[in-house]
């Protein structure tokens, strides 16, 4: 593991020729350069450059509907980016070093994106501007998180798809579905132009060198010139090629899956390429794989993809909109935690796991790219792509061994995900889930489980930390009592107060109310705003990859996918099932708090707070308590005590959205969008997968929550996703805290609840630098047999280097840490997130 | 030992002022090949063979044939920088983020050093001296820093940061730096290097930017309010050549550079189109700057051999200490095993600095293409009360293609690499034993030179400017 970017060059330096960690000359150039990126500000297009629809086509173009002028706008935006209008802005860029060519934009979660206007505004009959920003929706929300279907690309090329498209557009009657398909097809005919367009510039380049060389052809650095020339041409002509036509060799499929990549991302579209190993193996010759030029390939497609990085948060832009990837019934402006997202892109790659099929018998799907992936992980010090490994009891045990070796090399890299716990969950999410689509699940930009180019996803939130705060305060929150409102503000069932609860089982009955309530309230909200988006934001070129769009008419985000992926989450779970351990045991059980001094703790936010209704304690007394909190068990840790709360919560919750989705309060709105989106031989069918997504927004999340009994302060940030409680952030960790080994610490999560969330509950584990291999090896392989959550996340990094890198980010700018569901450069997080990590405990291996 | 060169008849090579490049880079620089302008006679009064009476030198019979002559000059001057014997950095920032009034600044100081350039010796404003050269050779050569194009909190000032030259960055801070210097906050907008052979040139030319640039701004464009700066200078540094060549360690590593082709020095200088740079960077080159301060007490008190150690060449001869040399004046040391200290110890300077393996690096390049122009020169800044010494040392100035590639990469994967070329070895000794420390400095990017009258500094970074 490297500390920081010097101290990889010189490992690197020493390194003998040949050695297996060593890249390539030519990649070492690439990456050299790209590193000198990542110091500076990454080019954005700047704000409204790209103008509107109808500065580029004229007025009359106002007259088409909505979904036109959308895949027009797509369609100047790609001829735009790669014309000299992006050369002069530095957006449109080629190195001559390059195997795979294109720029991705600097488009991040946190950052936010540039897209081009196609609203109709107050100059025209309609303002649609006005309507879609009134109802939290804008140009902007396109969501991403979408796993597109590359392979129909890879294999077929967009010609076919665009002749196809064409033959659907002049056989339909429907004026709503002509416009659909003339909008694919236009947003598709610019991709090819996009390509070709950087094929011209890989023709100026190759030209470039050639005319040097012929100049001076004693140069010194003839050798390199003369490798340009050669792979310039061969981009060239690829370029040329696809991903118009079918590709032909293992570099056109990775040229075309990242071309691709780049189209969606730059048309605002931030999605994840998929299960790679399993695209590519059927285009690797065995030279390739012998020679290593497959690993020079895939080592240059990770280059690309981590071109964009900003290590230096001056240097962030915010470009944020309010309904930048607008969340479904959300009701509000989507906020996500942008200090902790600035390198967030979606760009999610699935590895291993097993063979897509509906055989009774699994059969494992490792193979030569799984493994030049692992390697390219090992290797190099990113953050992207994110890797997601799945795997199950079959897994080799090279495969295992090259994923403990690339974790401890530092970049959280890869996840790992288990498939003998996930496909199960999974084919039971919906109706009409087959077993291939469950075995061929990847991650759909963050961790969520989803089925490559046939979903479409949404999730909500059913904040955890919320539910347990209006159990204990008659439904109402701590976060804002005192100074603004009397015991909190107001936001659920008016249920008992503290002094009127009269045992643990009261009182979690009264929170599953809540939890009810909740899960009815967001589902409701999913139900009225499903299907919006398709007549604000329609994402042509998306819709092109995903099954089921072309087929059906239909906009991806108009219902067009095959499967209608719905992951209702809970957030801080762990923080809740801390808290009720608490309840059970000190209030309840012991006795040693009375249940009303405790909310009037939580209510005075640990004692910080004067202005608050209720019991009146003193100071010592909060002190006294706060310090006895702290001092209980926590989820996580192998304590069977505290972990059955989290999976009793978890129980609950599912239960909940089980029940609700058939509950007659919602039926009505089920059977309209049945009725819409439903077309024959395609029943419309939501698959349901749960789960924890606490992701980034444990500091967001925390900021909107009061203190809790686990003696966490209000506003104060959760546990990461499934996973052990932090220390508390105003407070240091105490020298000597006793933490299990990994696989000691797995017991909390075995048990059948967690295998519930098919969306997948990441348990995030932190370890020591200096961990051994060969026993990362073994708990990697007792959590691919089936101990453990069914996601599992592994951040290498000790506290005392996290300490060091929050005072001295320079000197540490290659440690990585694991968020939701990728990997961020700790020195770019914002200072309550290096708090939080800083906190979290560190397992023995 | 070559003569004073203010006294010489030998003409001195001329700044070229209409080149693709500024001056001030690569020029004045000796002829690199024998052009008919120069007869033996001047070439053996520049290489200290003439006696007083003006023929060839009896002190080493047998006399100096021409072809000997000649091979003395290829060795000790064709192709090499002609210095003059001054001097002076001046740091600015630029107050306005307007690219209209940005584009006037620079016009004006175009034209202030094209004046200065331009001028004349004349005895009325250096009456004092005895001798008026035809020339004082001024050369003015302008740097632009990374905050022109975006500043320390990201902002894009003035619409360029899409052309930002890519190696183009705050310096960093390396091992070896004084605890005090803080190189983020020592980089400025612009730097205006004034080179010429006489310290009242430059003392005038300096005073002509800094005490006068902003009123004449004024006088200029009415429309700027009165007593509205444009330009807020910083610090005005000064450096000065020794007849010798050498400088205060009395070593003459670190001042001069090794014989090459103009084409090879244009070569490790400018930036080319292969360079990936944007496409009005073509002809220009970066600047690095480092004030490297000398700690003579602690230097002086070594003897001889220890010094020797400590840079890697002999103190006399400036020969290196390695077994073999090469060259044709024996100056280039020969490694054949870059790990064995047998030739020189292993964290000497120049061991550290030049390791002249001939397999190509990681990055598929050998050794002597990380080479650069040096062209430093020692200062003098009087007393340090803290530490009772005097402030000496060297106003290091080097220009190159690429600072990552060539400057960075000598200093980070070598000189300060303690693993370099072997586990163990520690960095530059000269630093490690802090004779050596850096107290000022900052990165910058000199545009190509004037394409025509009229012209000014840096206008093909505005041409073809999408609107801001």
């Amino acid at each position: 593991m490297h500390h920081n970017i010097l101290a990889y060059w010189r490992h690197l330096q020493s390194l003998p020729r040949g050695h297996e960690d060593l890249p390539s000359p030519r990649v070492n150039r690439l990456m050299l350069n790209m590193f000198e990126g990542w110091r500076g500000q990454q080019v954005f297009p700047s704000f409204g450059s790209l103008g509107h629809i109808r500065d580029h086509d004229g007025e009359g173009v106002m007259e088409l509907p909505l979904v036109e002028r959308r895949g027009l706008a797509m369609a100047r935006t790609l001829e735009l980016i790669s014309s000299d209008w992006g050369h002069v802005r530095g957006v449109f860029k080629i190195d001559p070093d390059e195997l795979i060519v294109g720029t991705m934009p600097p488009y991040s979660v946190g950052q936010g994106k540039e897209v081009m206007d196609y609203f109709k505004d107050d100059r025209d009959e309609r303002d649609e501007r006005l309507e879609f920003e009134a109802r939290f929706l804008n140009q902007w929300s396109n969501f991403g998180h979408i796993c597109p279907n590359h392979e129909k690309v890879v294999r077929r090329g967009l010609r076919a798809i665009i002749d196809e498209c064409v033959a659907f557009r002049d056989t339909c009657t429907d004026p709503e579905r002509k416009s659909f398909y003339t909008s694919v097809a236009t947003a598709l005919e610019s991709v090819i132009l996009f390509a070709n367009n950087y094929a011209a510039a890989a023709e100026g380049q190759a030209e470039l060198y050639r005319r040097v060389l012929q100049e001076k052809p004693n140069h010194p650095q003839s050798a390199v010139f003369s490798e340009r020339v050669d792979g310039m041409s061969a981009a060239a002509e690829r370029l040329r090629r696809i991903p118009a036509a079918p590709c032909e060799s293992f570099t056109d499929a990775v040229q075309c899956i990242f071309l691709m990549n780049c189209a969606l991302h730059w048309t605002g579209e931030l999605t994840s390429l998929g299960r790679l190993d399993q695209i590519l193996q059927p285009f690797l010759n065995p030279e390739e794989l012998k020679t290593g030029a497959a690993q020079v390939v895939i080592d240059c497609l990770w280059v690309k993809l981590d071109q964009r990085v900003t290590l230096d948060n001056r240097m962030i832009v915010d470009h944020f909109s309010q309904a930048d990837g607008a969340l479904m019934g959300a009701g509000g402006a989507s906020n996500f935690d942008q200090g902790a997202l600035t390198n967030q892109w979606m760009q999610q790659l699935t590895i291993g796991g097993l063979i897509a099929d509906n055989e009774a018998e699994p059969k494992d799907a490792c193979n030569d790219v799984t493994r030049l992936c692992l390697h390219a992980a090992r290797r190099f010090p990113f953050n992207c792509p994110t890797l997601d490994l799945r795997v199950h009891k079959n897994t080799p045990g090279d495969v295992i061994d090259l994923a403990a070796r690339a974790l401890l090399s530092g970049g959280a890299h890869p996840v790992l995900l288990n498939d003998d716990k996930l496909v199960p969950a999974l084919r039971r999410a919906g109706a009409g889930v087959e077993l291939k689509s469950a075995r061929n699940y990847a991650c759909d930009g963050c961790y969520e489980t989803i089925f490559p180019g046939e979903t479409e996803f949404s999730f909500i939130y059913v904040p955890g930390v919320d539910v347990l705060e209006k159990a204990l305060n008659s439904g109402a929150g701590f976060g804002a009592s005192g100074g603004t409102f009397l015991r909190g503000m107001k936001g659920s069932y008016r249920s008992p107060p503290a002094n009127e609860i009269a045992g643990f089982e009261d009182f979690f009955a009264i929170m599953e109310e809540h939890i009810w309530l909740n899960v009815n309230r967001q589902i409701a909200g999913f139900l009225s705003a499903y299907g919006a988006k398709g007549a604000v934001c329609p994402s042509p070129i998306l819709s092109a990859m995903v099954d089921g769009c072309l087929e059906s008419g239909r906009d991806f985000y108009d219902g067009g996918a095959r499967f209608h992926m719905f992951a209702p989450l809970m957030t801080g779970i762990s923080t809740v099932a801390d808290s009720l351990y608490v309840l059970e045991k000190l209030v309840f059980g012991e006795q040693v708090i009375a249940l009303d001094e405790l909310v009037a703790c939580l209510r005075s936010d640990w004692g910080a707070r004067s202005d608050v209704v209720g019991r009146k304690i003193t100071p010592e007394r909060v002190a006294e308590l706060r310090a006895l909190c702290l001092a209980q068990l926590r989820f996580g840790h192998g304590n069977k005590a505290v972990d059955r709360h989290a999976w009793r919560l978890i129980d609950s919750f599912v239960d909940s959205i089980e029940r609700a989705l058939k509950h007659p309060m919602h039926a009505a709105a089920i059977a309209q969008l049945e009725s819409r989106f439903a077309s024959p031989g395609k029943p419309f069918n939501l698959v349901v997968t749960p789960g924890v997504g606490t992701f980034e927004q444990y500091n967001f999340g925390g900021s909107f929550s009061g203190a809790t009994p686990d003696g966490r302060r209000a506003s104060a940030p959760l546990a990461s996703d499934l996973s052990a409680s932090p220390y508390p952030q105003d407070l240091e960790v105490p020298e000597g805290t006793p933490i299990p080994s990994l696989t000691q610490a797995f017991a909390s999560w075995n048990d059948r609840a967690v295998t519930r969330f098919a969306d997948g509950a990441p348990s995030d584990f932190n370890i020591a630098e200096d961990s051994s291999p060969e026993a990362l090896t073994k708990a990697i392989r007792v959590f691919a047999d089936g101990q453990g959550s069914n996601v599992m996340t592994v951040t290498t990094a000790n506290p005392t280097t996290l300490a060091a890198a929050e005072a001295a980010p320079g000197d540490y700018d290659l440690v990585r840490v694991r968020m939701g569901g990728w990997t961020e450069f700790f020195a770019v997080l914002f200072s309550d997130h290096k708090r939080q990590h800083r906190r979290r405990p560190v397992y023995a291996v | 030992m070559p003569k004073d060169l203010d006294t010489m008849l030998v003409p001195l090579p001329d700044p070229l002022y209409s080149t693709p490049y500024q001056n001030g880079i690569t020029d004045p620089m000796w002829p690199a090949e024998f052009d008919g302008a120069m007869d033996i006679r001047q070439i053996a009064e520049l290489l200290g063979k003439l006696n007083r009476s003006g023929r060839l030198s009896d002190d080493s019979p047998p006399h100096p044939g021409e072809a000997e002559l000649q091979a003395a000059y290829m060795s000790d001057y064709a192709g090499r920088i002609a210095r003059q014997n001054n001097l002076t950095l001046i740091r600015a920032n630029v107050l306005s983020n307007d690219r209209a009034e940005l584009i006037d600044i620079l016009r004006l100081l175009t034209q202030f050093a094209v004046e200065e350039m331009e001028r004349k010796p004349s005895i009325a404003h250096v009456g004092v001296l005895e001798h008026i050269p035809a020339s004082y050779r001024v050369t003015v050569t302008f740097g632009f820093g990374a905050t022109l194009f975006v500043d320390p909190a990201g902002t894009d000032r003035f619409g360029l940061r899409a052309r930002k030259p890519k190696y183009l960055k705050q310096m960093p801070r390396f091992p070896g730096d004084a605890a005090h210097f803080d190189p983020a906050r020592t980089g400025t907008d612009l730097l205006i290097a004034v080179c010429s052979d006489h310290p009242y040139v430059n003392v005038a030319t300096s005073r002509f930017f800094v005490e006068l640039f902003n009123r004449r701004f004024r006088e200029a464009h009415a429309e700027i309010a009165a007593g509205r700066n444009l330009l807020e200078f910083v610090s005005v540094e000064e450096g000065f050549a020794r007849k010798d060549k050498r400088e205060f360690l009395r070593f003459d590593d670190g001042i001069d550079n090794v014989h090459m082709g103009a084409d090879d020095l244009h070569r490790f200088v400018y930036v080319e189109e292969t360079d990936g740079e944007p496409a009005w960077c073509v002809n220009g080159s970066y600047l690095v700057y480092r004030k490297i301060r000398e700690d003579m007490p602690r230097w002086e008190a070594m003897k001889q051999a220890e010094q020797e150690h400590h840079i890697g060449r002999h103190k006399e001869s400036g020969k290196p200490l390695s077994r073999q040399v090469e060259g044709e004046d024996g100056m280039l040391p020969v490694y054949p095993d870059p790990a064995d200290a047998v030739d020189g110890p292993l964290n000497s300077h120049v061991r550290k600095v030049q390791p002249r393996r001939s397999e190509p690096d990681l990055f598929g390049l050998p050794d002597l293409e990380r080479r650069f122009v040096r062209r430093p020169y020692p200062f003098f800044d009087g007393f340090d009360p803290a530490t009772g010494s005097v402030i000496n040392g060297l106003q290091f100035v080097a220009f190159m293609k690429s600072i990552q590639q060539q400057f960075e990469h000598v200093t980070n994967m070598w000189q300060m690499n303690p693993d370099f070329p072997v586990s163990g070895t520690g960095i530059d000794v000269m630093f490690a034993n802090e004779i050596l420390s850096v107290i000022d400095g900052g990165y910058y990017f000199c545009p190509p030179g004037l394409r025509k009258p009229g012209d000014y500094i840096g206008a093909p970074l505005f041409e073809g400017l999408p609107e801001w």
